[in-house]
């Protein structure tokens, strides 16, 4: 039993709020805004909310506005709503219904201050959601 | 009704028993230690107290230590009590120390007890 | 194997979780509701609220009210509230307020 690593259980929901905490990976279904610098969503997690983050891993369903600094949505993710990124990853097979938008300079607050790297506007993947006008 | 003269602290007396067959209706007050194995109605004020398996009390104790395994139902004040998983007890708890086995059948109100002396 | 679900040290979730099979594991702060098979509140916990389950173990900080058939108060326990519980052990250390009653 591993008390160091925050994890929503494949079998919980939970509905409130979550702070504090640096990195939690979520396998069940969240609903909550939630501040930190990893999420995790596993293949049988869902969250809905606001998500603040510095390293995103979606694995699972999300709905909501997400603001984060990497986005890494791998094949089984389905994600709705509404992203903001500045590294995005997708694997083969990752659902984006959502709307995406590349932030340039836009500072991702998480729990520490983290200065970003300036990327180059080198489209790393396909997004299929819409274009930032 | 046992009343043992004054004691040092420390001095290990000779408890009083109140064996299966006696029965008691009024309070009993002792400074050494008291073995209850019979039936008590009344109050037990007294140093350490044990509750043997089928005593009833009925009222309440003023203890140091009170080892419970059988009935009680009434008020303790003590230091320390131990409630054992033959007991069943009934009543408010005021002790700065409690231990309670598995088993027991407890009903409680506690109140905190910052320890005497 | 069912997945813990844990509240770690120094995190603070506020709401209702409904763990299902899942345990929970509180090594932080939790306020609100619990329903679940099993929650254990680490020394490091600090629990205010309601908890249904079936088994509980605390060892931290407990203000509110609990119903569950099994409870384990440790040593290192402060509880303050309501608890109904079928089977009970304290342990000596603990401190408890409030009161206990059978659940059923």
């Amino acid at each position: 039993m591993d008390k160091s690593k925050a994890v929503i259980g494949a079998d919980a929901k939970f509905v409130g709020t979550i702070s504090n905490v640096k990195s939690i990976e979520i396998e069940g279904t969240v609903e909550a805004d939630l501040k930190a610098e990893k999420l995790s969503i596993g293949s049988s997690g869902t969250f809905i909310g606001e998500v603040n983050c510095d390293l995103v891993v979606i694995g699972g369903s999300y709905d909501g506005m997400m603001r984060a600094g990497s986005i890494w949505a791998t094949q089984t993710a389905q994600i709705a709503g509404e992203i903001h990124y500045q590294s995005l990853q997708m694997d083969r097979g990752a659902a984006l219904n959502c709307r995406v938008v590349h932030n340039w300079e836009d500072q991702v607050v998480a729990v520490e201050d983290v200065e970003p790297e300036v990327e180059e506007p080198t489209a790393q993947t396909d997004a299929e959601g819409k274009a930032k006008e | 009704m046992f009343e043992k003269g004054k004691k040092e602290d420390g001095e290990e007396g000779n408890a009083s028993l109140i064996d299966e067959d006696m029965r008691i209706t009024g309070s009993v007050t002792s400074s050494g230690d008291i073995i209850l194995a019979g039936v008590v109605d009344g109050d037990i004020n007294c140093r350490n107290l044990v509750v043997e398996n089928n005593a009833i009390l009925t009222g309440s104790l003023n203890t140091k230590e009170a080892v419970i395994a059988g009935n009680v139902k009434g008020d303790v004040v003590s230091d320390r009590v131990q409630i054992l998983e033959t007991a069943h007890f009934e009543g408010d708890l005021k002790c700065s120390g409690i231990e309670v086995e598995a088993g027991a059948h407890v009903a409680a109100r506690f109140n905190k007890r910052r320890k005497s002396k | 194997m069912e997945s813990y679900t844990t509240i770690t040290e120094g995190m603070i979730m506020e709401g209702k979780l409904d763990a299902g099979q899942s345990p929970v594991l509180i090594a932080g702060f939790f306020k609100g509701e619990i329903n679940a098979v099993e929650v254990i509140l680490d020394a490091s916990g600090m629990f205010d609220g309601q908890i249904n389950a079936t088994k509980v173990e605390l060892s931290g900080n407990f203000k509110g009210k609990l119903t569950t058939e099994e409870l384990n108060i440790g040593s290192t326990a402060s509880i303050d509230g309501d608890l109904k519980t079928n089977s009970l052990v304290i342990e000596l250390g603990a401190e408890v307020s409030g009161t206990i009653g059978r659940k059923s």
